[in-house]
């Protein structure tokens, strides 16, 4: 079900603003020791001398470059050398997270990794912004009312990059992969849905069926399902591909120097580009350099610089100043899907088993206070499920619950729950305790430390308990546990049915809800393409959860990445996660 | 010393069994079942996780694995990343030039840095150079890693912008994060140095060898220097490991391909062959370190006779 990756996954392309106190730190040392920076200099001259010795040196820079079309290079001959100097139509990308190690749409994880291929391997239709989809492969679709059977009209005189022609083999080729264990298949593996097959109408027209209606389908072929070349793959066999890939796009790859950089350059052919972009032909720029610089504050400095052009998640304690600099500009969007939001199990034994105390709990989470606290107020505030940007989103969410802490006390209050010595309520000799696992990290950890602090006002005793991946995963699994952070960005309200679910309650419906009257709305609203029908039962699902206290709505997230003034022409997804350069010029 | 050598390096192989034990332990001593640790978070079906362990070999008894795991890495074989589908030795190779690079430099500017303060800091004991170098390795031993090299970034990189920030490739790019690597152990060099620098200048063989009328400086650098690099060895051979776990620290901040960043990431990606593969080859590493180390006294000390 996962389009995106979820809240447990590393990697998320979510805005994660961990550990800013290193930066303020950092800061505040470079004012307070000026003597140790000037050792530090004395340092720099001291040690200069010491040369590197052996490996890469500059003059392998101009190694010749694996190319995309040097099918039988084998993988290990990757040259470790430095970028290029970006020159005047390099474009030097600065990317957040590096590549989960492979470079096939189909085997991937990380969206990181779909911001690179999305520019090699196009899919059949993109997504410029949610349930809007513009034709990229496809010149057109038609889609049965019960969003079965995806007819697509593909484009004509589209060739891969290593002269094989694009029709509907092509396509049939990459879905089939998908499906085929030997692939082993990555995030493409969910996207694909209830796929059952693909059947080739004509050269230029192809059946895509689907076992039960699934609706998202067309917001899923924006990105893990880019069309691969069929001879390529064929040919290079799965690891080559993995480090060659050859698709259709405005792009070609170069090379890849591990955990370094990762060099596209022109399609000088491409002239197929979708009816969306500005301009036709072969992209404006030349050369596309994607940097991996994990760390925020030094890919921000690095966009500062100008040693980057583009960057990935700035660090949240520079936008002020980024939006404040006429040289910078900072791009900002809200993602679709769920964003944080505490599961709440509807089958604890515990204290968590009375609706009353989950109905408080709706009420006394200062979630303002998440988002300053751990967001630097960047985020915003959720009401409902889905977040804002979502197809579907419904806005009466908004009034239904508030923070209101008195609220709060007063629920507890008639529901028999005492405030006791200590000033955590009981009932009956039963402690108003909750437990909640969490995975050790940062932001996971501030969050529930923010959380437990309202809580704790008026009078529950959230224990917070941080532990290792595996562990906090043990525990849910055994159902120990009476809430559960989520986080599911996701292009289609369809995340509704991964997260409330029956069938789902042993996976990412954390709050073991199961109700069938939900479950069928749920199923209805991902079997039919009518738009209208899927706002009103998404409307009615996402109240109901709320009504049901099944969930609290924490932050929807907002992406933040930033650019030089002089880059123009690029655009953000509907996810707010891929970032199209086909446009892009540097104008000086 | 052949003999020698060779003997240590019979008795390293009971220190590179019980590495490959705990490396191969590892993947079964984290909690959860390592298939259900490679699925992630997506829910798995009971058959699809019998195929899964059978793929890895994971459903045969623990001694089968671990010998079929040890014997392959005898033979230089360490298994395939579960992403990338290449073998962990070719990950291995391509991201050793980098940490070597950086490791070497940051132990060269620790050695000269670090020597260098500390004899001048004992032949000027007392006096306000010695404060001034002692105060400079208390900073570089109290300072982490992260700090320094966040801190050389913004002046030298944001700032002045003399170095680049990230990557790797040229001597521009090795600077500072040699620098930032190399100024810990600097520090706790310079420290030993002095004060066994100071200790051997108190020895009665300085005292005669200046009563016979030698000037200074033949005898810091014939006499004392060579007397005080023994424990100076022993500290740098020990402080590889400290730099290959700072190369952790400094390959994430600068973005540089690197051992440390392998390991880490293959952490977060779930690739257990190749977070094993990368742990045993830091840890055989320091072992043969350790022994270059230990032939090295012979070679400074004649006094020193390996049998």
């Amino acid at each position: 079900m996962a389009k995106h990756v979820n809240h447990d996954t590393e990697r998320s392309s979510m805005v994660s603003m961990a550990t800013p106190c290193l930066h303020r730190v950092g800061r505040r040392l470079v004012s307070t020791l000026g003597v140790s920076l000037a050792l530090l200099a004395l340092v720099a001259c001291g040690g200069a001398p010491a040369s590197p010795t052996g490996g890469a040196s500059a003059a392998t820079s101009s190694a010749p470059a694996v190319s995309a079309t040097m099918a039988a290079t084998s993988a290990s001959s990757v040259a470790t050398a430095a970028p290029a100097a970006a020159g005047g139509n390099t474009l030097t990308y600065g990317l957040g997270f590096d590549v989960d190690d492979t470079l096939d749409p189909q085997v991937t994880n990380y969206d990181s990794t779909i911001r690179v291929t999305m520019n090699i391997c196009e899919p059949l239709v993109w997504e410029p912004e949610p349930g809007k989809y513009q034709p990229a492969l496809a010149d057109s679709w038609d889609i049965s009312p019960d969003a079965k059977t995806y007819t697509f009209h593909l484009k004509k005189g589209v060739k891969f990059t290593d002269g094989t022609d694009f029709n509907a083999d092509a396509v049939k080729f990459t879905f089939d992969r998908v499906m085929d264990p030997a692939t082993k298949a990555g995030q493409s593996h969910d996207q694909l849905g209830p796929y059952d097959h693909t059947e080739i109408v004509d050269p230029y027209t192809v059946k895509v069926v689907m076992k039960q209606g699934y609706a998202p389908l067309l917001s899923n072929l924006n990105g893990y399902l880019g069309i691969v070349s069929p001879s390529a793959v064929k040919k290079m066999g799965l690891a080559d591909f993995a480090r060659h890939p050859v698709g259709t796009g405005p792009f070609m790859f170069k090379e890849w120097v591990p955990k370094d950089h990762i060099t596209l350059v022109k399609n000088p052919d491409y002239k197929w580009g979708s009816s969306m972009f500005k301009h036709t032909g072969p992209a404006y720029l030349d050369q596309i350099i994607f940097k991996v610089i994990p760390e925020d504050s030094v890919r921000t400095g690095t966009l500062k610089s100008g040693e980057t052009q583009y960057i990935d998640q700035i660090d949240p304690l520079e936008l002020q100043a980024l939006k404040a600099d006429p040289k910078f500009s900072v791009i900002q969007k809200g993602q679709p899907g769920s964003g944080w939001t505490l599961l709440l199990n509807q089958t604890s034994k515990g204290a968590m088993s009375d609706p009353q105390v989950r109905l408080a709990m709706e009420y006394a989470i200062d979630k303002e206070g998440v988002n300053k606290a751990v967001f630097q107020g960047l985020n915003q505030v959720a009401a409902s499920a889905l977040m804002k940007p979502t197809l579907g989103y419904d806005a009466a969410t908004e009034k239904m619950y508030t923070y209101d802490p008195e609220k709060a006390k007063q629920i507890l209050d008639q529901a028999g729950w005492k405030v006791g010595s200590d000033g955590i309520r009981e009932k009956g000799g039963q402690k108003l305790a909750i437990d909640f696992p969490i995975i050790s990290r940062p932001n996971d950890k501030a969050m529930a430390e923010s959380i437990q602090a309202s809580l704790r006002d008026v009078g529950i005793d959230f224990k917070v308990n941080p532990l290792e991946r595996a562990a906090a995963r043990d525990l849910i699994k055994q159902n120990k546990y009476d809430a559960s952070f989520m986080w599911f960005s996701y292009g289609d309200p369809d995340v509704m049915r991964t997260l409330f679910a029956s069938a789902n309650a042993d996976a990412f419906n954390r709050a073991k809800y199961k109700v069938p009257e939900v479950d069928k709305m749920l199923d209805d609203a991902a079997a039919t393409t009518d738009t209208a029908k899927r706002t009103q039962l998404y409307a009615q699902i996402q109240e109901r959860v709320l009504k049901d206290t099944a969930v609290v709505p924490l932050v929807d997230t907002i992406v933040y990445n930033a650019k030089r003034a002089e880059v123009q022409g690029d655009s953000i997804d509907a996810l707010a996660s891929y970032v199209w350069l086909y446009d892009v010029q540097i104008k000086k | 010393m052949l003999i020698f050598i060779s003997r240590r390096l019979v008795h390293a192989i009971p220190v590179f069994v019980g590495i490959s034990v705990l490396t191969f332990a590892m993947l079964h001593l984290v909690p959860g079942d390592p298939v259900m640790i490679f699925a992630g978070d997506k829910p798995m079906t009971e058959e699809r996780a019998v195929m899964l362990r059978h793929q890895l070999g994971l459903d045969r008894p623990l001694y089968v694995q671990y010998w079929d795991y040890a014997s392959h890495a005898l033979r230089g074989d360490l298994g395939v990343g579960l992403r990338s589908q290449r073998p962990v030795v070719d990950s291995i190779r391509e991201a050793l030039p980098g940490t070597l690079q950086l490791t070497i430099t940051a132990m060269l500017i620790a050695a000269v840095v670090g020597i260098t303060l500390g004899i001048i800091a004992a032949i000027a004991h007392g006096t306000w150079i010695d404060t001034a170098a002692m105060s400079f390795a208390m900073l570089g031993i109290s300072m982490p890693v992260f700090y320094s090299s966040l801190l050389l970034l913004l002046v030298f990189s944001f700032r002045l912008a003399w170095f680049p920030a990230t990557g790797q490739g040229g001597f521009s790019r090795l600077v500072l994060p040699s620098i930032a690597l190399g100024l810990a152990s600097s520090a706790a060099l310079a420290r030993l140095v002095r004060s066994s620098m100071l200790e051997v200048l108190r020895q009665e063989y300085i005292v005669t060898a200046r009563a016979k009328g030698l000037h200074a400086n033949t005898v810091i650098v014939r006499h004392a220097v060579k007397n005080m690099l023994i424990p100076t060895v022993t500290m740098l051979g020990l402080q590889i490991g400290g730099l290959l776990g700072g190369a952790v620290v400094t390959e994430t901040i600068f973005s540089r391909p690197g051992l440390g960043r392998l390991a880490v990431d293959a952490i977060s990606s779930r690739d257990f062959p190749l977070v094993q593969g990368t742990v045993l080859f830091a840890a055989a590493t320091y072992v043969l370190v350790n022994l270059v180390v230990d032939t090295l006294y012979a070679a400074i000390d004649p006094r020193i006779h390996y049998r």
